[in-house]
């Protein structure tokens, strides 16, 4: 059972790292970002490319496929999503579309195929109790993102300026911030942070077009559950998501382990769409 | 001296028509009450001024220099600020968060910290609460934040839209005495109020829109006395 | 946004959607009497593109190899390519070979829904629809007499998975089959479903104790699976999925230092799952798999002229064995064409269900040939039972397939 807890928590890691992007341009930009999942798919190829190329250790691709993925969302956000700002509904086709492309894309290089490194890192052992490296540095950096991102958004002015533009975008209009550069720069780190979560899952996930599919209605559970917005609700949120699933699998089956979380997101999402953590209505506000 | 000149606009929301071939000239300093019945175009008016809406045709001028087709922050960096209807303030963020945001302009940021205290000193509730979220303000206190948000970006025009709206009686006193108290320091201010008897009362000079077009105009006073106006314009 | 750009934009998505799959054009030559029609189903376009083409390799040596001896009843044989990867593009693709290329039979296929819809079109005109690699079971449980499977599906492979557990792996861990406890873990969907019931049921039957968990491919953590596993303490983990939970299964196994005595998967004898775990992950593991091309020449005879033409046809290695499977069924189709002096499905049907051929000594696949008259499975289209060692893949049962001499070896000892 201890077991089972300690797999939970890891895949909290796990769901709340890929939740932070979510979290950042959903809750800013106001956009149902379809191609998350995409974006975590181009960033888990990014990565493995590039290790496998340069012959280098996995964790230090980070800092090549995070600047690439901020440059790629900034491209989308400037020159696709900016377009059509104030159509909600053309976003939404914009992002879908992004998601035809990369997979598309990524279909015809990789023409279907699997790939995976083969990162044998060991285990830690306690007492009857096993941990894996790869998923506890997931963790590990999870948590040090989440606190990361919070002081960014919390103490610094851009921060809140990010946080001004999501709450009232038209009041931070008028006096004076730059909305379009703020939603550009909004993008650009939510794509980082997706990027930050491929470069941590690649170990650990085998590759292929469609991997992202698997993390996307996860993601979105996520951030509802945690509170639209919140760094630490997507923390949350995260956790309490791998848990059920990991406590569901083994004492349901393992055929039913999204179930129980998949049921609790759809309550919180009818009655209490603030999530569970946010204050009533303020999932109307944006990054908090 | 005309601080702010606004010749022959004409704004459009699509194909709707707002603001139809409207002039006005604003003289610096004092207090300049834009008043009319809803739908009017006086919100619009403001935020035209601003940039946040682009006139189709026309031309605002601001310190003799043409900002009609400038962005609003560098309309808020030349000395324009709007205290738009509703507060617009972010109530996620504290009290003074929302008060630094203000000072965005570049010659305003490096002020920020004595701005923060003279906006302080004006209204020693807000410090009291510098740390509370803005959303848990009363509506009151979080006029005076607004107001105070405006002012540390070191405007020389203050646009205020409907500042009065939903507050109680008592804090509309206060919040007018204010704006009385800004002219006074040498701020040019245009208002909009719905509180026509108590803005006009303030005001050097009024002006009444009606259907996007400016139909009477004169000093505050003459305005309060026009029985034609008072009859048709302010249903008093 | 203007109208312009939007419609451009709206224009662009409908195009990205149709892209991929959409990128065939028809060859229509003159029909004549003196040619025999194949056209060819694959997904040559899409996620399987690269499957799909080398599938058709297949057909392809398999029909070089006919002509260069004479041809058929006194014809040559022409291969058509129809490339589907969805069922909407198998039916018009179907449509077009019957109508406008007016083939003689269709063959195919890799994937599975491409082939149910296919072989509905081909009932629908009575052209023979003969499959060599789809494995599905709705494919042939339309009672349709047109739809022959020659080539492997889910009772033989879980059959040889039951047989080779009870002629080499218990014998090989020194235990009795009461003795076993067998824990089956399978991906949820019709195709690990099937395959995992029959199992259970006839392991079951040789007196086996059995647990059977199902679980969900798409899921982002198998770890309930690896634990619910290991509780049971198994002897024998049988695993029918596919690559990227099976990636997934082994890695969270390792995860927990968890290695069972006897690792045995559907098909896991493939480079993918070797590229996550390793040479030492993936060593000893037990693959129920296609024909191997290290079967020995006398019970795949043909098998060493086929790797000879592939590599001076094509110029490397075969990549993988779907190839020998449709090169070895369209050999067998060729066979019962002169048996039975025509193309029409009720013809080869009748000499299809006379055939009767033993399992190993005739066809390069290794495969018999006996027609389940109901289904029209072929009931001996046998997989072989692999091992990999130090990163290789041997083929170590049935022992008359044996082309090396690799043995079992058991039981596994850590990742």
């Amino acid at each position: 059972m201890g077991q089972i807890i300690i797999s939970g928590i890891l895949l909290g890691g796990i769901y709340a790292i890929v939740s932070y992007g979510l979290t950042l341009i959903f809750g800013v930009i106001r956009v149902i970002n379809f191609a998350h999942g995409s974006l975590l798919m181009v960033g888990m190829f990014m990565a493995y490319y590039l290790s496998k190329g340069m012959n280098l250790n996995i964790y230090l691709m980070m800092l090549i496929v995070v600047p690439l993925m901020f440059i790629l969302g900034v491209l989308i956000q400037k020159y696709l999503l900016s377009k059509v700002i104030n159509e909600p509904d053309m976003q939404l086709f914009v992002t879908f579309g992004l998601l035809l492309l990369f997979e598309n894309v990524m279909l015809a290089v990789t023409k279907g195929e699997f790939f995976s490194l083969d990162m044998n890192m060991g285990t830690i052992p306690i007492g009857s109790l096993v941990l894996d490296w790869g998923r506890l540095i997931n963790l590990v950096a999870a948590i040090v993102l989440a606190i990361l991102l919070l002081l960014f958004l919390n103490h610094t002015k851009i921060g809140w300026a990010i946080r001004a533009v999501s709450q009232n975008r038209y009041a931070a209009g008028i006096i004076g911030l730059r909305v379009e550069r703020l939603y550009i720069l909004a993008f650009g780190l939510g794509s980082a942070c997706i990027g930050i979560a491929a470069v941590l899952l690649t170990p650990i996930y085998t590759i292929f077009p469609h991997v992202g599919f698997n993390f996307v209605i996860v993601s979105f559970a996520v951030v509802i559950l945690g509170g639209l917005g919140s760094i630490p609700g997507a923390l949350a949120g995260g956790m309490i998501i791998g848990l059920l699933e990991s406590l569901s699998g083994y004492l349901i089956a393992p055929e039913l382990n999204q179930i129980v979380w998949y049921l609790l997101f759809l309550l919180v999402l009818f009655f209490r769409p603030a999530g569970l953590f946010g204050i009533a209505g303020s999932e109307e506000g944006g990054v908090k | 001296m005309v601080i702010l000149e606004i010749k022959n606009i004409d704004v459009y929301y699509g194909d709707l028509q707002v603001i139809n071939n409207l002039s006005l000239s604003i003289e610096e300093g004092g207090i300049t009450s834009i008043v009319g019945a809803n739908g009017a175009g006086k919100s619009t008016l403001m935020n035209c001024i601003l940039g946040a809406i682009k006139p189709k045709r026309g031309k605002i001028n601001f310190n003799g220099q043409d900002i009609t087709s400038q962005k609003t922050f560098e309309i808020v960096e030349r000395g324009i600020s709007l205290v738009p209807e509703g507060r617009g303030l972010f109530p996620f963020l504290t009290v003074e968060e929302n008060l630094i945001l203000g000072a965005i302009s570049k010659h305003a940021k490096s002020k920020t910290r004595e701005n923060l205290d003279r906006v302080y000193s004006l209204f020693p509730r807000l410090k009291e609460r510098s740390k509370q979220r803005a959303g848990s303000l009363s509506g009151g206190e979080q006029q005076m934040c607004s107001i105070g948000r405006a002012l540390i970006a070191e405007p020389k025009v203050i646009l205020l839209d409907e500042p009065s709206l939903g507050l109680a009686p008592i804090m509309v006193k206060t919040v007018m005495d204010t704006i009385e108290q800004l002219a006074m320091n040498g701020y040019t201010i245009i208002l909009v109020e719905q509180n026509v008897m108590t803005s006009l009362g303030i005001s050097k000079k009024g002006y009444v829109l009606q259907e996007g077009r400016v139909v009477m105009e004169g000093s505050g006073a003459a305005l309060l006395a026009n029985d034609e106006l008072r009859k048709s314009y302010l249903g008093v | 946004m203007g109208k312009i750009q939007r419609n451009v934009l709206i224009l662009l998505l409908i195009a990205t959607i149709f892209i991929v799959g959409c990128s065939n054009s028809a060859s229509s030559d003159s029909d004549s009497q003196e040619i025999i029609k194949i056209g060819v189903i694959q997904p040559f376009s899409g996620p399987n593109a690269q499957a799909g083409e080398e599938t058709y390799k297949g057909n392809e040596l398999a029909v070089e190899n006919i002509n260069t001896n004479g041809g058929l009843l006194g014809k040559k044989v022409k291969l058509i390519k129809a490339d589907a990867t969805n069922a909407q593009e198998a039916i018009s693709e179907a449509e077009r070979l019957i109508t406008k290329e007016k083939v003689d039979i269709i063959t195919g296929t890799y994937v599975s829904g491409v082939a149910y819809p296919a072989t509905q079109i081909a009932n629908k005109y009575g052209v023979l629809y003969w499959e060599t690699n789809a494995s599905a079971p709705n494919i042939t449980q339309q009672g349709f007499n047109n739809v022959i499977r020659i080539g492997q599906y889910g009772v033989p492979m879980a059959t040889v998975a039951v047989n080779s557990i009870k002629d080499v792996v218990a014998p090989a861990l020194g235990k009795s089959l009461t003795e076993l406890k067998v824990v089956i873990v399978h991906e949820q969907s019709i195709y690990g479903t099937s395959i995992g019931e029959i199992e259970e049921e006839e392991l079951k039957k040789l007196g086996a104790k059995v647990k059977r968990i199902p679980y969900d491919a798409a899921s982002a953590d198998l770890s309930s699976v690896v634990n619910l596993s290991k509780n049971e303490n198994p002897d024998i983990w049988l695993r029918t999925g596919y690559v990227n939970d099976g990636a997934l299964l082994f890695k969270q196994a390792r995860d927990i230092g968890w290695k069972p005595p006897v690792i045995m998967g559907q098909a896991d004898d493939n480079a993918y799952l070797l590229e996550a775990l390793g040479d030492k992950g993936m060593e000893g593991i037990l693959s129920i798999s296609y024909p191997s091309y290290d079967m020995n020449e006398k019970y795949a005879p043909g098998i060493k002229d086929y790797l000879d033409s592939y590599r001076n046809k094509y110029g490397s290695e075969p990549k993988i064995p779907q190839t020998l499977v449709s090169y070895g069924g369209t050999e067998i189709l060729f066979d019962l064409i002169k048996e039975a002096k025509s193309t029409d499905a009720n013809k080869i049907r009748e000499a299809a269900l006379k055939m009767d051929v033993k399992i190993g000594g005739t066809y390069p696949t290794g495969y018999g040939v006996k027609l389940d008259p109901k289904t029209l499975d072929n009931t001996r289209a046998f997989p072989v039972l692999t091992q990999w060692k130090n990163g290789e893949i041997k083929t170590i049962y049935p022992p008359e397939a044996v082309g090396t001499d690799a043995k079992i070896e058991l039981p596994l000892r850590g990742w």
